[in-house]
């Protein structure tokens, strides 16, 4: 049994086999690292399960095995102030990082910077409350550890390239939608505007996000259908048939507002300028509220 | 999930991670793509790190090019060796299979035991007089004629070719000696083949008896008319073909004579211009009013047998005639060669 009370234990047993197959000891974890490493990772977690259940052994098993085991270990016993496997970090992602600093700045110099005070950031130069604090204790093991530090990487730099862009200039700024002046606007068209704010609230997570992506973002096909891991043709086709789905939605919100369709189709055609509508606030109706801002 | 909440209005880089390599379940999925879709910050940093996770794949290899090295020039030796080889092949089964072909489809030969039973009966040829009131050559023969194939480009018999191209070697005593045929030994051309063992075999037949002599009737005719006779009619006999064994019909080869119609050796010839009478060892005359190209035989009018034909000129005497004489020492005389009255 793990050192830790009897109600959140990992098995002996499975803590053998994790160990085996992680491989911590070639690079210089000791046993007593590695069962605290996991321990600490599954009771945070609680093995996957809602708070309050309880994981059995075969539960574990497939908590841990569907994570990135050597992965979590490295980067937690780094994050512990493992000399070893900091060496065996630096070894394994010293170049890969730089590579990806410099393809998220967009230049040499500035993926170079990026990378340096990432390594800073990683190796626990921050302290809080007289503690080293590296971002790799963050690092739970749900997908590669290389994956992980680009996605902090692409953080770093465009919550900088943020802050620096609303100091420096404006341009290139996505400026906030402005609420639009109270022009006095036709039945018809309040009509539309209701009909539109409908469909796309009725957009699926997927939809919108192409919706946004595509359209708000101005990203390609390819830069959308790398994200999602599908072909850019699939992001075509989706794409198509969301907007073929909104305007089938809107037209029928038009109609059962009262609108005959013939009235409906016609009202299709209204130039966009006439409406009042914010599709930055109406995307942003998730139904989640997870991650809301 | 419990840890969203401590990361506060982003979801961390775990899950944004975690949704960029399909490591979340549905439902968290599901809430940062709605996320995604509201916040133009994650997007960018999902697009980013996407981006820069794609620069460090390599680039995919169509599976085709994986067949082939990195460097395709390697191939290319070996490929032109390959192609020559296989258009070697093509060429030499193409060019076999149309040998095979022409003789197969323009050779009718049949085979030497088949010739003889489909003739059962004797074969008449017809020459076609040039004159009116000229005989009809008859002769019988067991065998049918054998007309050799006519040669195309790319036919490969060898045999025919040679043969065809030499001609009849005529030694200083007169005597023609005919070419003889090469024997088939292509053994990879079978249908050729077995037309040349027809062929060859009555070819080998003719060959043994065909060493004949002949006597060139011009030498004759100077000495006989001791040198009176003018040099215009001197060639009467000239390159002839050997007669065809006895019994044998009279082949005639683009429209040539090959021998006297009676098969047998000539006796004795005279000429006067392109009229030749010619006398074989059994007596019977033969006429030939083209320089012994086409034969004709004239109906013995002389008792006896014929032993000798001569050109005859007398000085105060208009023209010549020709003289046979018969074993009897008898003369007959004739200034056509066709009609005869004794002397």
């Amino acid at each position: 049994m793990a050192a830790c009370g009897a109600e959140c234990a990992v098995h002996a047993g499975l803590l053998d086999e994790l160990w085996r197959a992680s491989g911590a000891g070639a690079w210089g974890l000791r046993r007593e690292e590695f069962d605290s490493i996991l321990t600490t990772a599954g009771l945070t977690a609680n093995f996957g399960l809602a708070a309050g259940e309880q994981a059995d052994r075969q539960r574990q098993r497939e908590f841990f095995l569907g994570l990135r085991l050597d992965d979590l270990v490295l980067a937690q016993a780094c994050a512990q102030g493992n000399q070893q496997a900091w060496e065996q970090f630096l070894a394994l992602h010293r170049e890969p990082l730089r590579r990806a600093a410099i393809a998220i700045a967009g230049n040499a110099s500035l993926g170079r910077d990026l990378a340096d005070q990432l390594w800073a950031e990683l190796y626990g130069l921050n302290e809080r409350d007289g503690e080293r604090v590296s971002p790799l204790g963050s690092y739970r093991g749900r997908g590669s550890l290389m994956g992980w530090l680009r996605t902090v990487l692409a953080q770093r730099h465009v919550d900088q390239w943020r802050r620096t862009g609303r100091e420096e200039t404006l341009e290139g700024v996505d400026p906030i939608a402005r609420e639009a002046e109270d022009a006095p606007a036709s039945e018809d068209i309040t009509t539309l505007e209701n009909a539109v704010g409908d469909a796309l609230g009725n957009c699926a997570p997927e939809e919108r996000y192409l919706l946004a992506a595509y359209y708000l973002d101005g990203q390609t096909l390819a830069e959308v259908a790398q994200v999602l891991s599908v072909h850019e043709a699939t992001v075509s086709r989706r794409l198509q048939r969301t907007v073929k789905g909104i305007r089938k939605q809107v037209l029928r919100g038009l109609e059962r507002q009262g609108m005959s369709p013939r009235r409906a189709r016609e009202s299709l055609g209204t130039d966009p300028r006439d409406l009042d509508l914010n599709l930055k606030k109406l995307l942003q109706q998730t139904e989640s509220g997870a991650f809301k801002e | 999930m419990n840890e969203k909440a401590k990361f506060g209005a982003h979801p961390d880089a775990e899950f944004l991670n975690g949704f960029a390599e399909q490591a979340l379940n549905t439902a968290e999925r599901d809430e940062v793509l709605g996320h995604l879709a509201a916040c133009a910050r994650c997007r960018e940093v999902v697009a980013l790190a996407a981006n820069a996770a794609a620069a460090e794949r390599p680039a995919a290899v169509p599976w085709w090019k994986a067949w082939f090295p990195s460097r395709p020039l390697a191939w290319a030796p070996a490929l032109a060796l390959a192609a020559i080889a296989v258009l070697a092949v093509f060429v030499y089964v193409r060019h076999r299979d149309q040998t095979m072909e022409m003789a197969r489809v323009e050779t009718p030969v049949q085979p030497a035991s088949e010739a003889g039973a489909a003739a059962p009966g004797p074969v008449t040829n017809e020459l076609k007089p040039k004159q009116p009131g000229a005989a009809k050559v008859v002769s019988k023969s067991p065998a049918p004629p054998i007309t050799p194939p006519q040669l195309r480009f790319g036919m490969v018999a060898q045999g025919y070719s040679q043969v065809e191209a030499k001609p009849n070697v005529i030694s200083p005593d007169g005597k023609v000696t005919l070419p003889a045929r090469p024997a088939v030994t292509g053994a990879n051309d079978q249908a050729l083949g077995a037309n040349f063992a027809v062929e060859s075999s009555q070819q080998a037949e003719r060959a043994t008896s065909a060493r004949m002599k002949m006597t060139v009737a011009s030498a004759e005719v100077a000495q006989q008319s001791g040198g009176s006779a003018a040099p215009a009619a001197a060639p009467a006999m000239r390159t002839m073909a050997a007669p065809p064994p006895p019994g044998s019909p009279m082949v005639a080869r683009g429209g040539k004579a090959a021998a006297l119609p009676g098969g047998l050796a000539v006796a004795s010839s005279a000429a006067k211009g392109q009229l030749t009478v010619a006398i074989d060892a059994a007596g019977s005359e033969f006429l030939s009013r083209d320089g012994g190209v086409y034969w004709e035989a004239v109906k013995p009018q002389w008792t006896g047998r014929a032993v000798r034909v001569e050109l005859k000129a007398q000085a105060g005497v208009a023209g010549t005639w020709f003289e046979i004489t018969n074993d009897q020492n008898q003369i007959w005389t004739s200034t056509n060669g066709m009609t005869w009255t004794p002397r």
